[in-house]
């Protein structure tokens, strides 16, 4: 365990301390709305949603369209004020601390298409006031090398890797201890991406940066996270360290990602649809927020919402918001066998 | 399911087509763009595809590997600056290539797409049902009424429900966009679908959806599927066959069980490797450097060769020929020789492999 | 960065139109080429009649016969007054060139200041602000023009000259200029909103860049083409309101524009005269620099639609 986490794990601190934190969007209050004194409709984006990071960790946010990844990322950046609950970096409100930074999904979108990247990376020292000389330091460490060559390129002349790499140099220049990547590979072609996430990989190793790793992509999610959070509709439905939550899943939601995940290994079975229906645009369900979808609903399902706790694995750190976790089907382990393709225990 | 004509009985047949020639054979297509500096561009340099009745094939590839543009060019939907240089595109034996209204027609009724999905895909003021309905009328020649009826029926076999036969397009979410699409698609009893990219934009239960969709509809109709997108696990599920195309070519074709299984070419195992796998419990993945080729500007030779751990010399002055093995596997790569047309065993491209999650 | 098309890797097609390469992808079509020459002539007219035509000649000064046809001698004929209608309408190009111009410049800074900050603030400011320009685009322009012309006449004085420019002229820019921005302000506005979406400025809100450094640094090079091409459609605009307010006569007959030569031809009864080349010369002239203005504005737009298209 590096030093970071050795010191975060006694004083009992995580680096980032999300809690509670609900946010909703386009509330259109009538006048009938104000005077009656009732807040007006609008689509939750999150729900009362608690999330912890600590020093050098890799936490992975896995959710679909609609789940309020992006909205979570703006919330912690402060891009976007919550209108309830408690984020903190280091025990310090929003405003306090810029030691976050962020890299966007879209790389050819995320720098100005008539900027250098040696502006790009700038204008985040210029913002908070601090020294220009960590310009080329941040290029080099996301491996744009030499600095000279690159820091007056413009994007174009880019390739989408590397348009990524100057993203995250960007974010780099703030000397972060935390930084939220959204979807950072999700737009590079698959043989391009290996390169940002050993970069990832190599930042968390050398230089202690914790990460928050948003994606839809369960495998990845799975092979470079500590641990994983599962987010539908606003709520967290499962969370637990990789090996838990994506290879012992206990929410139906969870469990119907992975079996409709396919695979190129041919000794996986094919995928099924374990969940009926689609994400529900506008208001989510009463209750549990997937009953719609969830083959194993039950009346109490749609009274209240199920509480975030610990998972039937037992195992510790792995919790579950369902009523019925328990009374599930043992899943036989939904990878299909153990790595070294040894045969796997059980039946389909 | 009633209404869905059999594509294997000779009666329906377009003028001049043969029932007995393969479904869809593309021979050494070439298709090049032409750029405003005046350059050519080749999208597509001398590719070899054909798919059966009934047949699954998979095209993959990265941007720029020219997937979509041969696509395109079947559909005769290129845009204005491109246009096809070379080779034949046969429909049971018709050439697509020569223009004419009655070939228009046949693409458009015997060979239909499935796009992304995306709003403008569908007309974002019509009607959804009223699409299908307007496809049937148009393509079949039959009365409004009997149309609209029958995009009832397919759009209800397709899994849109009924109250949602009124919505527009941008009323629907992703999946029953893809869903209305299919159902264009199939408003004609086509003899070969074309899906590109069809399930990239949707969530992944969605996905599967979807996919199970059009594999009980290609049993259905028993159609000769092509199914272009860069996911090769969405191929390894739902393909017989898999054709992998880099910088324009095809590098290795096959059946999926055997090159996904014994993947030869050096691309096609960086690609297979490029991403991980949770449920085959696999976290290494291979680091493939350098970036995709410049279609404006090629170097010769192959046009993998910048970025393979096994180029050498001839890589880098020759093309590599495109050989058969046993009618079971192409390859175009020097590393593996002609060996008589036996199938060669693998070699392995030494990659480097990033092992993620190591703490 | 040069104005060809550079297939960038991954086989995105790019066409980038930036301030750099907008001429020369201009020039690339013909329309464009013929239009901008016959602009490159009315500024040549403008900023150095000297070259087409001598000192410009009043009543005084006139040596010729009164209506005389277009000849060898006198290339677009005569007025009533007997002076040289090349002469008039080289010089008159000042005019309308100056206060195209100038009403641009007004409309320009004003609806694009409006239009960047309405749009990036948002909420109240936006609905204030747009509130205001709905106001201004209600109101007729030769209404106000008539009844601003004595009211700027007093605050301004009779004698001021701006540029060349004197006063009674001087109030046809304000009344442009005032009439004008909000349409520019609110195209301006729409825009500002879009890029407000884009990446890369939530990116410099992230690190704490303020707004108005954002607006400057990221906004405003995105939207300088638009500016352009409302600019040229303002030009275009301007020069037939100037011209229908000197027709009617606003203008300075001292220092006559092609629309107040027009003007004097229609006193002068010239079309029952026949002497159509009275009205050929500067009508003639206000259509080719009108058309010719929408033919660039129209290309521009043209060339940012594909920028936009094929961007992905």
């Amino acid at each position: 365990m590096s030093d970071q986490r050795r010191i975060s794990a006694a004083s009992g601190a995580p680096l980032l301390r999300v809690r509670g934190v609900s946010v909703t969007y386009g509330v259109q209050r009538s006048i009938a709305d104000m005077l009656a004194r009732r807040p007006g409709g609008g689509i939750v984006a999150l729900d009362d949603v608690d999330l912890d990071v600590d020093a050098g960790e890799i936490v992975a946010v896995v959710g679909e369209s609609g789940s309020g990844k992006t909205t979570l990322a703006r919330v912690i950046t402060g891009l976007i004020k919550a209108e309830s609950g408690v984020v903190e970096v280091e025990g310090e409100g929003p405003n306090d601390w810029r030691s976050v930074g962020m890299v966007f999904q879209d790389p050819y979108e995320t720098l100005d298409p008539k900027r250098t990247l040696g502006e790009f990376v700038a204008e985040g020292l210029e913002a908070q006031g601090l020294p220009m000389d960590r310009i080329d330091a941040s290029l080099e460490a996301a491996e744009l090398r030499p600095a000279s060559a690159y820091r007056d390129r413009v994007p174009e002349e880019l390739s989408g890797g590397q348009r990524q790499r100057a993203v995250i140099a960007g974010a780099l220049a703030l000397n972060p201890k935390l930084v939220i990547a959204d979807e950072p590979v999700s737009m590079l072609d698959v043989s391009m991406r290996a390169q940002i996430l050993a970069l990832i990989e190599r930042l968390r190793r050398e230089q202690g940066i914790a990460w928050l790793f948003i994606t839809h992509d369960l495998s990845l999610a799975w092979a470079i996270s500590d641990r994983v959070v599962v987010l539908y509709l606003g709520a967290v439905l499962e969370e637990g360290t990789a090996e838990q939550v994506l290879r012992n899943p206990s929410h139906p939601y969870t469990r119907a990602l992975l079996a409709a995940l396919p695979s190129t290994d041919p000794r996986a079975a094919g995928t099924h649809s374990l969940a009926a229906g689609e994400i529900p645009q506008g208001a989510a369900p009463s209750g549990c927020r997937f009953r719609n979808r969830c083959a194993h609903a039950v009346e109490a399902c749609a009274s209240a919402r199920p509480p975030l706790e610990a998972a039937p694995s037992g195992a510790a750190g792995h919790r579950v918001a369902c009523f019925r976790a328990a009374e599930l089907p043992a899943a036989a382990s939904v990878a299909r066998h153990a790595p070294g393709g040894a045969t796997p225990p059980g039946g389909a | 399911m009633s209404g869905a004509a059999n594509h294997n009985d000779a009666r329906s047949l377009p003028a001049g087509a043969n029932a007995a020639a393969p479904l869809l054979e593309i021979r050494d297509l070439r298709v090049s763009f032409s750029l405003e500096d005046g350059r050519r561009l080749t999208a597509v340099d001398g590719i070899n595809l054909s798919v059966s009745p009934g047949e699954a094939i998979g095209i993959a590839g990265e941007s720029g590997s020219g997937k979509s543009t041969a696509a395109s060019a079947i559909m005769g939907l290129l845009p204005l600056n491109g246009r096809i240089d070379s080779g034949s595109i046969r429909y049971r034996g018709l050439d697509l290539v020569a223009e004419g209204a009655p070939l228009r027609r046949t693409r458009w009724r015997e060979i239909a797409v499935v796009f992304q999905g995306s709003l403008v895909a569908l007309n974002p003021v019509i009607k959804v049902r009223d699409q299908v309905a307007e496809a049937i009328e148009l393509r079949l020649g039959e009365p409004a009424n009997a149309a609209r009826e029958k995009a009832k029926r397919l759009l209800a076999d397709v899994g849109i429900p009924d109250k949602r036969l009124e919505a527009y397009p941008h009323q629907l979410s992703g999946g029953q966009r893809q869903r209305a699409m299919l159902a264009v698609a199939l408003s004609c009893s086509p003899a070969v679908l074309i899906g590109d990219e069809p399930t990239t934009a949707l969530d992944v239960i969605v996905q599967a959806q979807i996919l199970e969709l059009l594999d009980r509809m290609r049993h259905e109709y028993g159609l000769g599927l092509i199914l272009i997108t860069h996911d090769l696990a969405v191929i390894a599920d739902m393909c017989d066959r898999v054709a992998i195309m880099y910088g324009g070519r095809i590098v290795e074709s096959g059946s999926v069980r055997e090159v996904f299984t014994n993947p030869r070419h050096p691309y096609t195992q960086a690609l297979l490797g490029a991403a991980p796998d949770a449920r085959a419990g696999r976290r290494t993945i291979k680091v493939l450097e350098g970036q995709p080729p410049d279609l404006a500007s090629l170097p010769p030779g192959c046009h993998f060769a910048p970025r393979c751990p096994l180029a050498d010399a001839r890589c880098t002055e020759e093309d590599p020929p495109t050989v058969s093995y046993e009618d079971r596997v192409t390859l175009a790569c020097h590393r593996y020789e002609p060996n008589g047309g036996a199938l060669p065993a693998p070699v392995a491209a030494p990659y480097p492999v990033l092992e993620l999650g190591k703490r | 960065m040069s104005g060809n098309v550079k297939l960038s890797v991954g086989g995105r097609i790019l066409n980038r139109v930036s301030g750099g390469n907008l001429l020369l992808l201009l020039l690339r079509r013909w329309d464009a080429r013929v239009a901008l020459a016959i602009l490159t002539l009315l500024a040549l007219s403008g900023i150095a009649p000297g070259l087409f035509v001598g000192p410009l000649q009043t009543a005084t000064t006139a040596e010729a016969a009164p209506l005389l046809p277009p000849s060898g001698v006198h290339l677009f004929g005569t007025d009533d007054l007997g002076r040289d209608l090349l002469n008039l309408t080289v010089h008159g190009a000042r005019i309308s060139l100056v206060v195209g111009a100038l009403s641009a410049v007004i409309t320009l800074l004003l609806g694009g200041g409006i239009g960047m900050i309405a749009g990036y603030r948002g909420g109240r400011a936006d609905a204030l602000l747009m509130r205001i320009a709905d106001t201004f685009l209600i109101l007729p322009t030769f209404v106000l023009a008539l009844i601003l012309a004595p009211i700027l006449r007093e605050l301004i004085g009779d004698q001021t000259e701006i540029l060349g420019i004197r006063t009674t002229l001087l109030t046809i820019v304000a009344v442009i200029g005032i009439t004008s921005w909000s349409s520019t302000a609110r195209i301006v506005r729409s825009q500002t909103l879009s890029l407000r979406e884009r990446t890369f400025v939530e990116r410099a809100r992230l690190v704490g860049l303020s707004p108005m450094r954002i607006i400057a640094r990221h906004i405003f090079p995105n939207i300088r083409t638009v500016l352009v091409a409302n600019g040229i459609v303002v030009i275009a605009g301007s020069i037939l309101t100037e011209s229908t307010l000197s027709f009617i006569g606003l203008g300075d007959p001292f220092q006559p524009s092609w629309g107040t030569i027009l003007g004097n031809a229609q006193s002068a009864a010239a079309p029952s005269l026949g002497a159509w080349w009275f009205i050929m010369a500067p009508g003639g002239a206000i259509l080719f620099t009108v058309i010719a203005c929408t033919i660039v504005g129209n290309a521009i737009d043209e060339l940012l639609d594909r920028d936009v298209r094929v961007r992905r």
